[in-house]
């Protein structure tokens, strides 16, 4: 409150949106304790397996699968990345002025969740100590492995939307230094060599760079990380050209759902309606309802070629799904994650009278879960039927697991609401 | 010189015995990844090119952007070097 | 006039810095190869070229006289010398007997190391290079490079490769042991192991350790440039020796051409009827007890969960 009195003729609009860095209230700090706690769980966890080996995971060699949830949560994350960069990159190159409230809540979203699908990895590596070793070897090993290929690509696309990110703040930042002295040096680095007549150069920077962008969230979640899977002849279920698209349309379907999660839970919680329009969950709604069925034509693609003449190892797999152990999550995850809510989005585009913006939150909230099942989906069953004849294995995460998962999605919430406690969250008018 | 360059680089990279005992043979044709790259990559980099040329002609924000893009990409790669030294310490070895 | 000098410098930048980057890839790429190059003169390894002929090692599996040690009441030998003699981790079988169901209800026996596949899947996805083949054909691991993804485990069809989920508890000799990538003990936790063709005991001049240690001479190891296999017991025509008995590799068509040759048979060299259930014993280890410990240790509650 103290800094908007100082403020001769305060801009209500930009007062609005910068609330979150106004007032910081107990509310928050209850949040952050509440988010803190299973991130310092998540980091003992984590120790517990530095220091006792994976053996402290439920994945088991050679009867069991030799990944995991980790393995699931770092697709699910790098998915989540594609969200934000893509709206914003849409908004721009088509034009979609409406949306733009929501361009830096995705975007943020992006940054945040490729950092914890690296954390992700680095956790379910057995020797997290020598991941160096793929920076040195990278020169040798690029010509044929899938994971140096990732690690090139995410490091490019992290790059490329961090930087993207920064200069599209660079204005609203202007206005955050004169706003709040006491962070100032602060914005005044990341202000290095700013002159006001920047503008129009990062708008036409910007403009590119989003093509750029958008190519790399085809190259990325439609290209190398579903290549991890998809190029292994060994493993039935995995062995498909069908990976790419697959993964790609997961990956935009789960970050549009968390676009709208995080703009929903953000404009509930900040009193932000008039400026995060209903409009904007319509449209982004509607479209997310298409993409999940779409989604679900692909696993209707991926199932019925599995099951029709498929050789007895892509039916077994489909089978663990169909009426197996998996069944108990497969049926929910399908009817009650995709097709359901899926059908609830579609219906509010056709009748108008029925839209909701709580209801597509929840229906987003719901989808957004269900993508996290069906990465895990992908990775287990697969690698749980065995390759030779011998008895078959099971995987169901143990605590040490379920423990670091939740706490790399506790940091990821925590990372971000330390975000809005530093940067406008949405762009701020001209003051 | 080559000796000490040797040492140096055994220093972040342990010399073994593999670069002795490795077969010339490829077993798969070894650029299929660089064409991998290519694809996914060169694109980016004439984008990024584009973005940078053009109107307001002026090279001081593509010049920051240039900078900032590799002292990203360093503070990246070097975190992956922070990240393995600080868990050495933290994993017996 | 300003305008000009500002272009120049722009272009200048661009094409200086684009030139840049590209002459310091095209540098650094001789530079890797003269390190490689240096290291390997100054590396320790054993194989010194032009002195003996370059073997290709190869393994050819006679299932007629593998009766899975059933006949003589013992675990499988083959894995059971592997075991003593390369402190296998508990819960591992480097070379494991499988008993496979026949067509008519029967079953025969089949004993499956690592392949040391030509076109090896596990070698094209290592992203650090710390599994490789040899000049000798035998794919082998660095488990002081390997970074533990398990990505190779995922990418080998004939699920051969194993993980150190822990330290392994082994016997105290075990810690005497140098290690090399030939010989890998003790294992290292967090890495992946596998079985190596007993690349150390080739290196002496000696037949792998399952070779010598299967009762029944089932396994043959053979060298594909000299075209020769032994058993231990007798030396065959490797070629020969294929064709007549009608040799076959596993899996064939994935392409990723095995080193590994098996003659169909059911362990009839030794009177096994495929319809023979005695009971098919599993090997044992005297050390380990019961595999890696999974148990999380500084729980707050107690050991177990």
């Amino acid at each position: 409150m103290a800094a908007m009195m100082r403020r001769p003729e305060p801009d209500r609009t930009n007062v609005a949106l910068l609330r979150p860095l106004l007032h910081t209230g107990q509310g928050f700090y209850f949040f952050a304790v509440a988010l803190l706690i299973p991130a310092a769980w998540f980091v003992y966890a984590w120790y517990l397996q530095l220091i006792r080996g994976l053996g402290l995971t439920s994945m088991r060699t050679p009867v069991g699968a030799p990944w995991g949830a980790y393995i699931a949560n770092f697709v699910f994350f790098v998915g989540l990345a594609h969200g934000g960069i893509a709206i914003a990159a849409a908004i721009r190159l088509l034009n979609l002025t409406k949306y733009t409230p929501v361009a830096r809540i995705g975007e943020v979203l992006t940054i945040i969740s490729l950092m914890m699908a690296g954390v992700s990895i680095t956790i379910d590596m057995g020797r997290p100590d020598r991941i160096f070793n793929i920076i040195i070897y990278w020169p040798q090993r690029v010509g044929t492995s899938s994971l140096s290929w990732d690690v090139t690509v995410i490091i490019i696309y992290f790059t490329l939307s961090t930087l993207y990110l920064w200069l599209t703040m660079r204005k609203d930042l202007v206005l955050c230094a004169k706003r709040f002295p006491k962070l100032s040096w602060f914005y005044k680095i990341l202000l290095i060599g700013y002159k006001p007549d920047e503008e129009h150069k990062i708008e036409r920077m910007a403009w590119w760079l989003s093509i750029a962008i958008v190519f790399l969230i085809v190259m990325l979640s439609g290209g190398v990380v579903p290549w991890i899977f998809g190029l292994l002849p060994s493993q039935p279920g995995w062995f498909s050209a069908l990976a790419g698209p697959y993964f790609l349309t997961a990956a935009i379907g789960s970050a549009i759902a968390a676009v709208i999660v995080v703009s929903g839970v953000l404009r509930k919680l900040f009193n932000w309606q008039e400026y995060i329009k209903p409009e904007i969950f319509k449209g982004l709604g509607t479209f997310l309802g298409i993409i999940t069925l779409f989604y679900i034509y692909l696993i209707l693609a991926e199932q019925l070629t599995m099951r029709y003449a498929a050789p007895l190892s892509e039916f077994l797999i489909s089978e663990k799904l169909f009426q197996g152990e998996f069944a108990p999550i497969f049926w929910p995850m399908l009817l009650l994650g995709f097709f359901t809510p899926a059908i609830i989005l579609v219906s509010q585009a056709i009748h108008p009278q029925w839209f909701g913006v709580t209801r597509t939150i929840l229906a987003s909230g719901a989808i957004v879960v269900a993508f996290w099942v069906k990465r895990f989906l992908i990775v287990v069953p697969s690698l749980l039927r065995p390759l030779l004849p011998f008895p078959e294995g099971s995987y169901s995460p143990s605590w040490v697991e379920w423990s670091i998962v939740a706490g790399i999605i506790a940091s990821a919430i925590l990372l971000y609401t330390l975000f809005l406690k530093v940067f406008p969250i949405v762009e701020l008018g001209e003051e | 010189m080559i000796d000490l360059l040797l040492r140096l680089t055994d220093f972040v990279i342990p010399a073994n015995a593999i670069a002795a005992e490795v077969s010339d043979r490829q077993t798969m044709s070894g650029n299929i990844g660089f064409i991998v790259l290519a694809i996914i990559v060169g694109p980016v980099i004439i984008l990024t090119i584009a973005s940078m040329l053009g109107h307001p002609r002026t090279f001081r924000i593509p010049g920051l952007f240039i900078g900032s893009m590799i002292l990203l990409i360093s503070a990246i790669i070097s975190s992956f070097a922070a990240a393995g030294m600080l868990l050495k310490l933290i994993i017996p070895q | 006039m300003q305008r000009q000098n500002k272009k120049l410098t722009r272009r200048q930048f661009v094409t200086g810095s684009v030139g840049a980057m590209g002459l310091l890839a095209i540098l650094s790429s001789p530079f890797i190869a003269v390190l490689n190059r240096a290291r390997a003169a100054t590396g320790t390894a054993p194989i010194t070229e032009g002195k003996k002929p370059t073997r290709a090692w190869c393994m050819v599996i006679d299932l007629k006289k593998c009766e899975g040690c059933v006949t003589i009441g013992v675990p499988p030998q083959c894995t059971q010398a592997c075991i003593a003699g390369h402190f296998v981790p508990q819960g591992q079988q480097w070379i494991q007997v499988y008993e496979v169901e026949s067509p008519g209800g029967g079953t025969f026996f089949m004993p499956t190391p690592c392949y040391q596949c030509d076109n090896a899947p596990c070698v094209n996805v290592c992203p650090v290079a710390a599994t490789y083949h040899n000049k000798e054909g035998i794919v082998l691991i660095d488990h002081r490079r390997c970074i533990g993804c398990r990505l190779c485990m995922a990418a080998c069809p004939y699920q051969r490769r194993f993980f150190n989920w822990g330290t392994p508890k082994l016997p105290p000799e075990a810690a005497f042991a140098e290690y090399s990538p030939f010989y890998p003990v003790p294992a290292v936790k967090g890495t992946v192991i596998k079985c190596m063709f007993c690349a150390h005991m080739l290196e002496a001049g000696k037949l792998p350790l399952c070779v010598t240690g299967c009762p029944m001479k089932a396994l043959y190891m053979g060298d594909l440039n000299e075209d020769i296999a032994s058993n231990g017991a007798e030396v065959v025509k490797l070629s020969k020796f294929l064709d007549e008995n009608d040799a076959f590799r596993y899996k064939e068509g994935l392409g990723t051409q095995p080193r590994v040759w098996y003659l169909p048979g059911h362990g009839q060299a030794f009177g096994r009827k495929p319809d023979d259930h005695r009971e098919f014993k599993t090997p044992t280890w005297t050390w380990g007890d019961s595999g890696f410990n999974h148990h999380p240790g500084i729980w707050p509650w107690g050991e177990d969960f």
